[in-house]
């Protein structure tokens, strides 16, 4: 973002300090511009709300962008505690304490760490006996008292604060997301169940808080650590923490399996110091003779990278969201110019006859542009902070919702950059300016004698064109030769110069309505084809996806409005046939239609800032229809889900064994250590990972429904029969971003060992992947437990069956939930990060309803010599009003039929691009009816007062019949 | 004048544009038009003439004094009634030819055929045949930006007259034409009148103004003067 801020404002001055100068050197251009602009004060109001929806889409992403990705960082950060480095066993396996005694005693190494910390780190169920409550898969991390100081204090609240060395044997720190969850209180008993060892009993010490144990300290306190991996996307899982004696006591040995190493003058913000105590650390390492090999892993850079991706996805993601609005502002704004630029024609020729150059109309109108632009730029920043935090709000929400987010306490913080104002003023600005001078280069150029009395342009001189010629005919070969290679988005490109220069050939050859209509067809096609082909290749590549999608919806988008704008004359002929039966409503009609019909370039702009927005709200409403959760098929046929991470399976109580009429038992494995994965899923030099190991039985299923299938694979039944098969497929995580196709490399017992994901399920019932025993076993895991899904009798009440196992099992920490409330919760989530999207989508929609005010009003000032002389001709003024109604409403309902035509053509094929997907196609229609009912209550409301105003103007006075 | 019974009568005409500062554009004008008469109002800028027609046409409101059309009071008529009346019984040309840009030749015609509840045929047949009469015929399906001033003149005539009015008026009419155009325009009118058309015409032209039946003089938004012009009125020379 930094770097986007300088290249943005080093352009904003490059461009606007010489614009300063030509005002202060040419003050007759400027004041003339100043006082265009100004001329009309509501038209400059409406202009300028228009023109900053731009800006205030920007600013909005930006600053949604910010907040999300500083709240998440602050997770991270948090979940990383003072650790910048550690030191593990690549297997997972434990080793001796005495390598963190010796990392603390050398002397070499001192000079670039603060502390050394002998850890363990284990997953195990956790119970409180007195609350008779349990949770499974929480993280167990020991600390070492004694070189705490170090790694700072835990706050345990009312000013008390621990490094642990008061801790008696069996004491234990619970977080605070963990004695949420446990509704544990101080001095309870607790019961650990870990891996393959027995239970044991534990008395909780304290409850230790998120919040860093001092403001001055350099990073947060201890009381959020939960490991330098992210099992989840959003936070590590529920802590608690021990003296290293006691945690040995779970693990009933002397050994440890992590030593935490705090870097020298490190802090969250700044990685550096890790960097540097890096190969120190590893020398000192490599001095020390171990059993197994261990590895150093630089945790704090890879937070960093970690943040760094994250921040460039959810600010790709958001921007091309906004991305849309600003093609609707650009299309706004080269509308206004236009027809500002018709209504001046006369008065700019008089002041070209009176000596202006070509160049100093150029500047004026520039100059006046950039009266709009850094207006509007201003305006757009004050109205995209609020709305960037209200994206902001909702994409937090939707991390609170996610069934995989284990965080309660954490607030979002909201963050407002200085330069990400700057960045969004001076993008805002730029974009209008540039769109300003690129049209009004394109409209000063005129005849003065004919401008001056309003009459036509005389047709030019026919002129050597082969220059124009060359150009498309190189420009047509670049196109042709990008689409040979088998790449979507070489082929989308090349196929738009292709058809962009077979269309400017065709000029004079083809009558313009057929150029266009070729060319908008054309490219609506070629976004169809380039979508059914390569559209899986970029599904299963999300850093990509979000700018695809934008190019995929707007080129039909637009494509659809030119060929649609260009071919309104047909409608012509419905109105004959219409006028053989209604005259009255002929004569009504037919100068608004006219107005449309006869100036495409005008009609298809303003239909293009409506279809823009509404072709992605299409798309998002097929998303979240098709989305939509069919619990049936959802749940694979189960109702009920445990979890332990205990040793001992999880037993039913009596009354629920008999509702019970099918279930599947998943062992769980833990694995720990290097993960490198394609796509979203990234890569990390030491995580943990959870796999379910697949029962051999059934073949042909598994414990959840498969919505995104691999391209081999026609049916879940085919990928289900081939995982249990095939020792490298296994089923990807849920919501996490990862695609069918995509590998995850971990360590395996002999090399690394590659794995494939066959399908992803939808929603994350189970966290982590599936994979049959014989996958499992070529990797080093340690046991994790157990998950158990169950099938119910039909009336009985998941629910409250899922209530009595969790009561039942709660001494080994078995958390059980319906698999229906499972899946509301993560549709829930799904819903609320759409919702945040959506805000951008609306700044969109306000810009398409501001395109019809804005043309309204041009219609009432344009047309106002029309509409006398209709008047005096005797059109009455209900007539006139329905006229112009008619006109905007015809107008909105062709961006309504190419916006929703586009995103449904878009949409299905991207759709049925997730890898054939097992999802029916299904559009969200109360999401589309909304903005369908926007755009239509604008037309009523908007043009409608400004109509009946125009259509009430004394006939006299409109044709300006003066004395 | 002849003996013919007035169509139009204005007594004691006031009108008064209410700005910065009021500005009396009449000061109670009595007028009348008799039926196929041909009257020219001429005058020096700012003396009013515009601002009469648009009284006795109804297409602005006055602030004193009594317009009589066919014997009914404008000032009496709401809005509704009278963009009714001059949709059935005027015509209207003026100066800038004002034809709506994007409808082609014979779509501005046929607009007062249209409001009148023609059927879309039939107003297209009649819509055609008037230009055929004025000798555009070739140029029915052009857009006025296709067409030189002469010709839109010429298409607004056509306009005036398609549904048959009672009364045409034209502001400056030959206002935007050159000498040559000016004059087919001026015989056209004429034509018209012969064939018993009333015509209200303002004009700075004094060789235009010379060919009406009657010249009203107009200045300071009182009428000057009033004299006989060289056409025979229509009703006389039937």
């Amino acid at each position: 973002m930094t770097q986007a801020f300088l290249v943005v404002g080093a352009l904003f001055l490059l461009v606007f300090a010489p614009l300063g100068v030509l005002a202060w050197r040419r003050p007759l251009l400027a004041r003339f511009a100043l006082r265009e602009s100004i001329r009309r004060k509501g038209q400059f109001t409406l202009l300028v709300v228009g023109l900053m929806a731009g800006s205030a889409s920007i600013t909005a992403s930006l600053v949604g962008a910010d907040s999300s990705v500083q709240t998440l960082t602050s997770v991270w950060t948090q979940q990383l505690g003072a650790v910048d480095l550690t030191v593990t066993n690549p297997s997972g396996g434990l080793f001796s304490i005495d390598v963190a005694r010796r990392l603390a005693a050398d002397r070499a190494l001192a000079r670039y760490v603060d502390g050394v910390q002998a850890g363990l780190e284990l997953h195990a169920s956790v119970a409180d006996l007195d609350q008779r409550l349990g949770k499974p898969d929480v993280l167990l991390v020991g600390f070492d008292p004694a070189s705490q100081r170090r790694f700072g204090a835990f706050d345990l609240g009312g000013g008390r604060t621990t490094y642990g060395g008061e801790l008696a044997e069996g004491d234990v720190l619970l977080s605070t997301d963990l004695a949420s969850a446990l509704e544990a209180r101080v001095g309870d008993r607790l019961r650990v169940s870990a891996g393959s060892g027995g239970a044991t009993d534990l008395r909780i010490y304290g409850i230790a808080a998120r919040k860093p144990t001092r403001w001055e300290t350099r990073r947060v306190g201890p009381g959020a650590y939960s490991g330098p991996l992210a099992r989840t996307s959003y936070g590590g899982p529920l802590t608690a923490y021990l003296p290293l004696a006691t945690a040995q006591l779970v693990t009933s040995g002397g050994e440890i399996n992590v030593v935490r190493v705090a870097a020298r003058g490190g802090s969250p913000a700044n990685g550096q110091p890790a960097r540097r105590a890096a190969a120190p650390l590893r020398s000192a390492l490599g001095r020390i003779r171990t059993a197994t090999p261990l590895v150093v892993d630089d945790v704090r850079v890879e937070l960093e990278r970690k943040a760094a991706d994250t921040t460039a996805y959810v600010v790709g993601v958001n921007l091309a969201f906004s991305g849309l609005t600003v093609l609707a502002a650009i299309a706004l704004i080269v509308n206004l110019v236009i027809a500002l630029s018709e209504e001046r024609r006369p008065r700019l020729a008089v002041l070209r006859a009176l000596g202006l150059s070509r160049a100093g109309l150029i500047v004026t109108s520039v100059l006046e542009g950039a009266v709009y632009s850094v207006a509007a730029a201003i305006a757009g920043v004050v109205v995209g902070v609020p709305a960037g935090v209200y994206v902001a709000h909702e994409f937090w929400n939707a991390v609170l919702l996610d069934p995989l987010s284990r965080i309660s306490s954490l607030p979002l913080q909201l963050t407002i950059r200085p330069g990400t104002l700057a960045l969004g003023f001076a993008a805002g600005a730029l974009l209008t300016l540039a769109t300003v001078a690129a049209t009004a280069y394109r409209t000063s150029r005129m005849a003065i004698s004919a401008a001056i009395r309003d009459l036509p342009e005389p047709a030019l001189a026919p002129r050597q064109r082969w220059p124009r010629t060359a150009l498309l005919l190189t420009v047509a070969a670049a196109g042709a030769g990008l689409l040979i290679p088998n790449d979507g988005r070489a082929r989308l490109l090349g196929g738009s110069l292709l058809i962009a220069a077979v269309a400017g050939l065709a000029r004079g050859r083809l009558p313009d309505r057929a150029r266009a209509t070729i060319f908008g067809l054309g490219i609506t096609a070629l976004a169809g084809i380039t979508v059914a082909a390569h559209g899986s290749r970029f599904v299963s590549d999300l850093n990509v996806q979000a700018t695809v999608l934008l190019i995929w919806v707007a080129l039909p988008a637009v494509g659809l409005s030119i060929a649609v704008a260009a071919n309104l004359r047909l409608l012509d002929s419905g109105l004959a046939w219409l006028g053989n039966r209604s005259s009255r409503v002929q004569a009504a009609l037919r100068p608004p239609l006219a107005y449309l019909s006869r100036r495409p370039l005008r009609t298809g702009l303003a239909a293009s800032a409506f279809a823009l927005v509404l072709a992605l709200v299409t798309v998002i409403a097929i998303f979240v229809g098709s989305g939509s959760i069919n619990h049936e098929r959802e749940s694979a046929g189960f109702d009920v889900v445990a979890v332990s991470s205990g040793a001992e399976p999880i037993h039913l109580p009596q009354g629920v064994e008999q509702q019970v009429t099918g279930r599947m038992t998943l062992p769980i494995q833990i694995y720990s250590g290097p993960l490198h994965g394609t796509g979203y899923i990234g890569s990390s030099s030491w995580t943990e990972m959870t796999f379910y190991v697949l029962p051999d039985q059934p073949r042909d299923a598994g414990p959840v429904a498969l919505d995104n299938l691999g391209r081999r694979f026609h049916t879940s039944t085919d990928a289900w029969q081939a995982v249990r098969s095939q020792p490298n497929l296994v089923i990807g995580p849920g919501t996490s971003g990862a695609s069918p196709g995509d590998e995850i490399v971990v360590a395996g017992k002999s090399g690394p060992l590659h794995l494939r994901l066959a399908a992803v399920p939808a929603f994350a019932i189970l966290n982590g992947v599936v994979a049959s025993a014989t996958t499992v076993a070529n990797l080093d895991t340690a046991p994790g437990g157990s998950a158990l899904l169950l099938t119910i009798r039909p009336g009985s009440d998941p629910s409250e069956l899922a209530r009595q196992i969790a009561r039942a099992g709660f001494a080994q920490g078995v958390q059980a939930t319906s698999i229906r409330d499972l899946l509301d919760q993560g549709f829930a989530s799904y819903l609320a990060y759409a919702t945040g999207e959506d805000v951008l989508l609306h700044m969109g929609l306000l810009v398409g309803v501001l395109a019809l005010a804005m043309i309204g009003i041009r219609a009432a000032v344009e047309r106002r010599r029309a509409i006398g002389i209709l008047r005096a001709l005797g059109y009455q003024p209900p007539s006139l009003l329905v006229g112009l109604v008619a006109e905007a409403a015809l107008l909105a309902t062709l961006g309504v039929l190419s916006g929703v035509g586009a995103g449904l053509v878009t949409g299905y094929f991207f759709h049925n691009a997730g890898a054939s997907s097992a999802t029916p196609f299904s559009v969200n229609l109360p999401r589309l009816a909304i903005a369908l009912a926007i755009v239509y209550g604008t037309v009523v409301l908007v043009t409608g007062p400004l109509a009946s105003r125009a259509a009430r103007m004394a006939p006299a006075e409109a044709v300006r019949m003066i004395g | 004048m002849n003996g013919s019974a007035p169509m139009v009568i204005a007594q004691r005409l006031r009108k008064v544009y209410h700005g910065a500062g009021d500005v009396e554009a009449l000061r109670g004008v009595d007028l009348e038009v008799r039926r196929g008469e041909m009257i020219a109002i001429v005058g020096p800028s700012g003396s009013g003439k515009t601002t009469l027609l648009n009284c006795l046409s109804g297409l602005d409101r006055f602030d004193g004094g009594q317009v009589l059309i066919e014997g009914t009071d404008l000032a009496s008529m709401s809005d509704r009634e009278r963009t009714a009346y001059r949709c059935r019984h005027m015509g209207f040309v003026f100066q800038a030819y004002n034809l709506l840009a994007v409808l082609s030749a014979v779509e501005n015609v046929e607009i007062p055929l249209l409001l009148q509840g023609t059927g879309g045929r039939e107003a297209r047949r009649r819509a055609l045949d008037m230009l055929e009469i004025l000798g555009l015929a070739a140029r029915a399906q052009h857009r006025p930006d296709a067409l030189s001033g002469g010709e839109q003149q010429r298409v607004a005539v056509a306009r005036a007259l398609v549904h048959r009015p009672a009364v045409v008026w034209a502001d400056e009419p030959t206002g935007n034409l050159d000498t040559e155009v000016t004059q087919v325009i001026v015989e056209l009118l004429l034509r018209i009148n012969q064939q018993g058309q009333t015509i209200v015409l303002v004009t700075h032209n004094p060789l235009v103004a010379e060919r009406a039946g009657r010249v009203v003089k107009i200045r300071d938004g009182r009428i000057d003067s009033q004299r006989a012009g060289s056409v025979v009125p229509a009703k006389e020379s039937a």
